[in-house]
């Protein structure tokens, strides 16, 4: 399992990564595996205002469907528009395959996300 | 969850496992969509020992066949397998089974993983009301049965066994009797490829498995697990159990009249599917392509007509990798079955739009994988 160290993660499965003002986010490799062959991906739009733990959009995989929720409180700023042709880049590189970047709204929040270690922890356990 | 014989054998290669009809099976190895095009250009080796396997043996098994099956069983032996319903007395499907008459009476049958406990219980009950010598035996879980899907599977089967089986019709099967394998080999495919069934009475410790992976890996194929096994029969529109199959689905509401002979004298159901057939199935399953938006319609999802009236349900979906197309099955109103009919189906976070299509998909579209 791929948990590299220096992103933050959710226990929601969604990875974080700082990048001055902005997170770029995208599904962790567990999640990924969790989910299977990725089909189609439902992204937010630019200038959509999210609270931390808001579904911001959807995977659909083969077996299923599950949520996409906000990292952090924000406004986003880009979203990654070709996982919407090339959708396995989820599967085959869960950490390049970002799906969007958010402002972020509240400082405090990046220190309740959970470390590299943390979240490896959190995986084994549940 | 039970768990496969060879469950250890499918975790030493990877095999990422997870629950179907109470059992813990391979879901996939390393990808489904990998898997798929090895299977569909290649081949693809499954565990499907999960089925039910079950002997009906004795005086009266012929007469019993006859009577709890839609087929006519020939007298004597067969060479060929048929798939045959077990219905209730309404007509509704216990199951849909793969029948093999492998001895002067005696039959070996699949069911469905999740019929299981309901067939050995039907076919119990009515063995005893009505009287027939007969015996029931479930070896689903002291027997193993693989399956080599894919248009290089004759080869591996050929290589594995060392058995020359060009002249083995579809559904025609032989048992093998070299070496210390109890074996019987069954050309009956399900994803509209060549393909046979390999049925091992008793564990061997994986030894069968062992060479038929040998085998299938030097013919550039693999593994394949259930993810790939679902949307193999799924593009082919096969019922499954739970899903197309129930006790309030009949045969000809799933379009299959043709495994029904209406010439034999009696069989259980009967009578009520002769009524229907008169008046008309009041539901029938249909194809569907969904055309806009981007969910896969899911078992149980409601089904509106382009008036936003309800008119049924789906059983199952997929998105089709050969098709590069999201499709569904599902039972619509008779009224509402018309061909090109385009439907709103009702999913968790919004709607789709699709259009009747025929089934099966795999001989609706021209269009052959990459």
């Amino acid at each position: 399992m791929n948990i590299p160290e220096g992103l933050l993660y959710t226990k929601d499965h969604i990875w974080v990564k700082r990048e001055g003002d902005m997170v770029t986010c995208g599904i962790t490799d567990y999640a990924q595996s969790e989910l299977g062959d990725v089909v189609f991906i439902e992204l937010p739009s630019p200038g959509q205002k999210f609270k931390k733990g808001q579904k911001m959009g959807s995977v659909e995989s083969v077996k299923s469907v599950s949520n996409l929720y906000a990292p952090v409180s924000g406004e986003i700023m880009e979203v990654n528009g070709a996982l919407e042709e090339k959708p396995e880049t989820i599967n085959q590189k869960p950490y390049e395959g970002w799906i969007a970047k958010i402002k972020i709204e509240d400082e405090k929040e990046l220190g309740e996300l959970l470390t590299a270690d943390q979240y490896r922890k959190f995986i084994q356990e549940s | 969850m039970r768990k496969l014989p060879l469950a250890h054998k499918h975790l030493e290669i990877g095999a990422r496992m997870g629950g179907f009809a109470s059992w813990e099976v391979p879901l996939f190895y390393k990808s489904i969509r990998e898997e798929y095009f090895t299977c569909k250009n290649n081949c693809g080796l499954f565990d499907i020992s999960h089925l039910g396997k079950f002997i009906v043996q004795g005086k009266d098994a012929q007469a019993f066949m006859e009577f709890i099956s839609t087929r006519h069983f020939s007298e004597k032996v067969s060479p060929r397998g048929k798939v045959s319903f077990f219905l209730n007395i309404r007509g509704g499907i216990i199951d849909m089974s793969l029948v093999y008459k492998i001895e002067d009476r005696k039959f070996l049958i699949f069911t469905n993983a999740g019929a299981r406990e309901k067939f050995f219980l039907w076919t119990s009950y009515i063995a005893n009301q009505h009287h027939f010598d007969i015996e029931v035996e479930d070896h689903t879980e002291g027997s193993l049965l693989f399956s080599i899907q894919g248009p290089k599977s004759r080869e591996v089967v050929k290589r594995a066994f060392s058995e020359n089986l060009d002249s083995l019709p579809r559904f025609g099967w032989k048992k093998l009797a070299a070496s210390n394998y109890n074996l019987m080999i069954m050309r009956s495919a399900f994803s509209y490829e060549d393909g046979f069934e390999i049925w091992h009475q008793g564990i061997d410790n994986g030894n069968i498995w062992g060479t038929l992976l040998q085998q299938i890996t030097e013919q550039g194929g693999c593994p394949c697990g259930f993810g790939v096994r679902d949307l193999l029969r799924f593009e082919a529109s096969l019922p499954l159990h739970g899903q197309e199959i129930d006790e309030t689905v009949t045969p000809l509401e799933l379009k299959k009249e043709y495994l029904i002979e209406w010439e034999k004298e009696d069989f259980i159901g009967k009578s009520s599917l002769y009524l229907e057939r008169k008046i008309g199935p009041k539901k029938q399953l249909v194809g569907i392509e969904i055309i806009e938006g981007r969910k896969i319609p899911r078992y149980g999802y409601p089904v509106y007509s382009s008036q936003n009236l309800p008119c049924g349900y789906i059983t199952s979906g997929n998105y089709s990798f050969m098709f590069r197309k999201i499709l569904g099955l599902g039972f619509l109103d008779q009224q509402s079955c018309s061909l090109g009919e385009e439907l709103i189906i009702s999913a968790p976070g919004g709607k789709i739009k699709g259009r009747i299509v025929n089934i099966p998909f795999i001989t609706s579209f021209s269009e052959k994988g990459e």
